[in-house]
């Protein structure tokens, strides 16, 4: 019993880091561009395809080409903030048609090139540790070594430089950033990209650990918006222990009520919490912030 | 009064060219372009109802429809209900469960709103991937019967052995929806909505009771949304949970956000573009979801408020004041 | 008309407001004064019932009304503006003041809401044409409410208010005279004395003195949260404590 309950903590929190790293990059989005941005999982997916080829086809290192994602994708965000989004800021339902019009030219472009059937990296990692009766394969703990790093170092990035705070005050109010000699136009770019090359990383790390599909970004966007939601609108904090706590939730409901349900533990997590706070989590209560 | 009836024009025309319609273009094919087009108007412009009018960023809209289409279909499967009962009941359940839902979420505000209504629409598509017993799960529903004739002995009757009269039944659904959007939103009622829209907090201290107001809107465009499902399920002779998703609520979003969000007239526009464009566009279907995503951005960043807005602007060139196209509610 | 008694309201560990207590006599305009960050607009949205108190109680016509919701609160006779400029900017300014005239029927039955269904917002109404006339705005009244000069829609937004229904009997106004060209907030003085003559009650919260001293009968005086004087505004004035809240020590 106990060794079950620590094989679905320790799964949860696996699958918990990848929400939250989508759910950071997500919340950095949402906070600058006032946009739901449906594409973002695409980034993911996008990321995985490119280490695929760079690992399959040219034999290189598996960090080296999750790294190379992370630099690709990073690039190809700030090519589609600079030609896209930047015409529909804080106009959120604009910006979510956009978004959508990636998600289709994105999905059909990697559909062109690899088609539907599903491809794997091979885990350079393959063998399954057991601890106290806890099994995870090694590569899982790699995955989830890598993106913790990675969430740790975007929140000291914010927390820290000066960009980071540039991007921050941004978020909470542009015009006034401008004022202070912040370059928003700058900063807006230079975040989207960032969001990007984080979601470029976990793709290519959920792509040795489950297959690459040009349909594969779907789900873990659907999960980041949850995520985002549950920790509270800007709040990277937030975003961040959401993401373990839907994680956690969905292994324990999966493993323990239903595993077909395991999906919906997320979602009536959400309700649950938004009814009794509607601000999230963490996010601010509004003391009626128009007034 | 001479105004008001010329205001009513584009009503009169559309309702011309959906009678002319089957006759301009005839045979099957146009028909269930017509009949699928229809179904559209009705989706978006209920949808612009809650989201365009009254400001409420709620992404369920296709798991009400679904509440039509299963609640209908099941109720005669599985009880023997007659067809058009049934129809009237599945409308019910969708404003029941738009009832319950919208008393539940519509004191969130924006992306919370929008979040948490899509959780609902999520948890929708698991039960119904999941109550195996009752739904069959993912495989779907087989529909196997034809909804009888319907009408009032002596006065008229109308069968739907055909699809021309299907096409008939939608297209007049597609006329009421329009028309009670528009009557709504020209309403007193509808200015309190608009005003919920533009300054919640204002309309709150004026004395409007602001969530009695969202959950009406709420319930009425959901209402629709379950009648076009309960209408449409028999004519697919096929539902399955994921027609019902929350990537179809992102489509009819997308179609009203094409049209013209808030515009009477958007709806319709977006449906007719969006419904017969990639049937338009002759090339390979991976080419044509890439031009038509490159569409969706370029009409956005070119167009924000849409077709209607566009031939709004065009037209107020050639004559000023006219917003025959679009109509801002 | 109205009493407020023991006003209190934390926002976390900040005490806003520090058992408040002062009167609003009918008829009466009385000045609600202070440095920024003492209370005042907070004030004003605990009356409205826009958040809710922490301690004490505010009575309004002898009923307590801390604890509604703010359409009840508005539906009992209190209308307010606010201080960042509110008002429907999509419509038109005369469908502004008619969206306020509409008699608020939802609240009581599924029927009376349906009822205001099919009516068409387009009837004529002599008391939005000698309001529109009274201010100077009635060749602006088509157009929308969003294009007109800062200072018009101020005035739009205290018309709103006016036209409320059921009519308010106490107004609270939140800095009226903010951003407002001076011949302006003349016009704004003069409306609002007025309408007091009518029988109308005002509180209003101001930064602008002189506004203060023209048009206030009483004037309270609010410091971190606490009443620091209470009187004509010609005494307030002189008061030491509110020097030195003022200016300073």
């Amino acid at each position: 019993m106990l060794e079950q309950f620590g094989n679905f903590l320790v799964h949860g929190l696996v699958t918990g880091s990848m929400y939250a790293a989508v759910a950071l990059g997500l919340t950095l989005t949402y906070g600058i561009l006032g946009i739901l941005n449906f594409a973002h999982g695409e980034m993911l997916m996008v990321g995985a395809y490119f280490a695929f080829v760079l690992t399959s086809q040219f034999g290189v290192n598996f960090l080296l080409a999750a790294a190379a994602s992370m630099l690709a994708v990073g690039v190809l965000g700030w090519i589609i903030e600079r030609t896209t989004f930047r015409f529909a800021r804080h106009e959120h339902l604009n910006g979510l048609v956009i978004s959508l019009g990636l998600v289709a030219i994105l999905q059909n472009i990697a559909l062109a090139i690899w088609g539907a059937d599903p491809l794997s990296i091979p885990p350079p990692l393959p063998r399954t540790l057991e601890v106290w009766g806890i099994r995870i394969g090694e590569q899982r703990l790699l995955a989830f070594g890598l993106t913790v790093g990675l969430i740790i170092f975007f929140s000291l990035f914010l927390k820290k430089t000066r960009l980071g705070k540039g991007i921050r005050a941004t978020a909470q109010n542009a015009h006034v950033a401008a004022t202070l000699g912040i370059r928003t136009e700058r900063v807006v770019a230079v975040t989207f990209s960032l969001a990007a090359a984080l979601a470029g990383l976990v793709g290519a790390l959920i792509a040795t650990i489950y297959t690459i599909t040009p349909f594969m970004g779907g789900l873990p966007a659907m999960k980041g918006f949850v995520v985002m939601i549950l920790g509270g609108l800007g709040s990277v904090g937030g975003s961040i222990l959401a993401g373990f706590l839907v994680g956690v939730v969905e292994s324990f409901g999966g493993g323990m009520i239903s595993s077909i349900f395991k999906d919906g533990f997320g979602f009536v997590a959400l309700i649950l919490i938004l009814i009794f706070r509607p601000w999230g989590l963490f996010g601010q209560r509004p003391e009626r912030e128009d007034v | 009064m001479a105004r008001r009836s010329w205001q009513a024009l584009p009503l009169v025309g559309l309702l011309a060219a959906g009678m002319l319609y089957p006759r301009l273009l005839p045979g099957d094919y146009f028909l269930h372009l017509g009949i699928v087009v229809s179904l559209y108007i009705i989706l978006t412009s209920s949808l612009n109802l809650i989201m365009g009018i009254t400001g409420q960023f709620a992404i369920a809209h296709a798991a009400f429809y679904g509440v039509g289409a299963y609640g209908s279909i099941l109720l005669v499967t599985r009880l023997g209900v007659p067809y058009w009962w049934a129809w009237a009941a599945g409308i019910l359940l969708a404003g029941i469960a738009a009832l319950i839902i919208g008393a539940s979420t519509l004191h969130l505000k924006g992306a919370y709103l929008a979040i948490c209504t899509f959780a609902f629409s999520e948890l929708f598509r698991l039960l119904l991937d999941n109550w195996i017993s009752l739904t069959n799960g993912a495989n779907g529903i087989i529909i196997r019967f034809v909804p009888p004739p319907f009408g009032i002995p002596g006065l008229f009757r109308f069968e739907l052995g055909s699809r021309r009269s299907y096409y008939y039944l939608m297209f007049t659904f597609a006329l009421v929806t329009v028309w009670f959007v528009r009557r709504l939103a020209r309403s007193d009622l509808g200015r309190v909505l608009g005003a919920i829209r533009q300054d919640e907090t204002l309309a709150l201290t004026a004395g409007f009771d602001t969530r009695r107001y969202k959950l009406l809107a709420f319930t009425a465009g959901s209402m629709f949304a379950g009648l076009a499902g309960a209408t449409y399920a028999p004519y697919l002779s096929y539902i399955a949970p994921d027609l019902f998703d929350v990537n179809e609520t992102i489509y009819i979003m997308m179609i009203m956000m094409i049209g013209g969000i808030r515009s009477i007239w958007g709806p319709v526009w977006g449906s007719i573009l969006l419904v017969s464009l990639p049937q338009a566009l002759d090339i390979t279907p991976l080419l044509r979801m890439i031009a038509y995503g490159l569409v969706l951005i370029l009409v956005m960043i070119r167009m924000p408020d849409g077709l209607a807005g566009f031939l709004d602007r065009v037209m107020s060139r050639l004559r000023p004041g006219s917003t025959w196209f679009g109509q801002k509610a | 008309m109205l009493t407020l008694t023991d006003v209190t309201k934390r926002f976390g560990g900040i005490l806003a407001l520090d058992g408040v207590s002062f009167q609003v006599r009918a008829g009466c305009i009385v000045g609600l004064i202070g440095p920024n960050g003492s209370g005042k607009t907070v004030m004003l949205n605990l009356i409205s019932g826009l958040s809710r108190l922490d301690g004490g109680q505010i009575l309004f016509r002898g009923d307590r009304i801390d604890g509604l919701p703010p359409y009840a609160v508005a539906r009992r006779g209190i209308g307010r503006t606010f201080q960042l400029l509110k008002l429907f900017p999509d419509l038109t300014v005369r469908q502004n003041l008619e969206l306020m005239r509409q008699p608020r029927l939802m609240g009581s039955n599924l029927q009376t809401m349906l009822a205001s269904l099919p009516r068409v917002a387009t009837g004529p109404s002599a008391e939005i044409d000698a309001l529109l006339e009274m201010v100077g705005l009635h060749d602006k009244q088509r157009e929308r409410a969003g294009s007109l000069s800062y200072g018009q829609q101020k005035l739009v937004a205290f018309l709103n208010v006016l036209c409320m229904n059921p009519e308010p009997e106490l107004i609270l106004l939140d800095e009226p005279a903010a951003g407002v060209n001076p011949t302006m907030i003349n016009t704004l003085i003069r409306q609002v004395q007025h309408f007091r003559e009518r029988g109308k009650t005002f509180l209003v919260v101001e930064h602008d003195l002189k506004v203060i001293m023209d048009l206030c009968d009483t004037v309270v005086v609010l410091d971190h949260g606490r009443r620091i004087a209470e009187g004509p505004p010609a005494k307030v004035r002189q008061d030491p404590a509110v020097m030195e809240a003022y200016f300073g020590r």
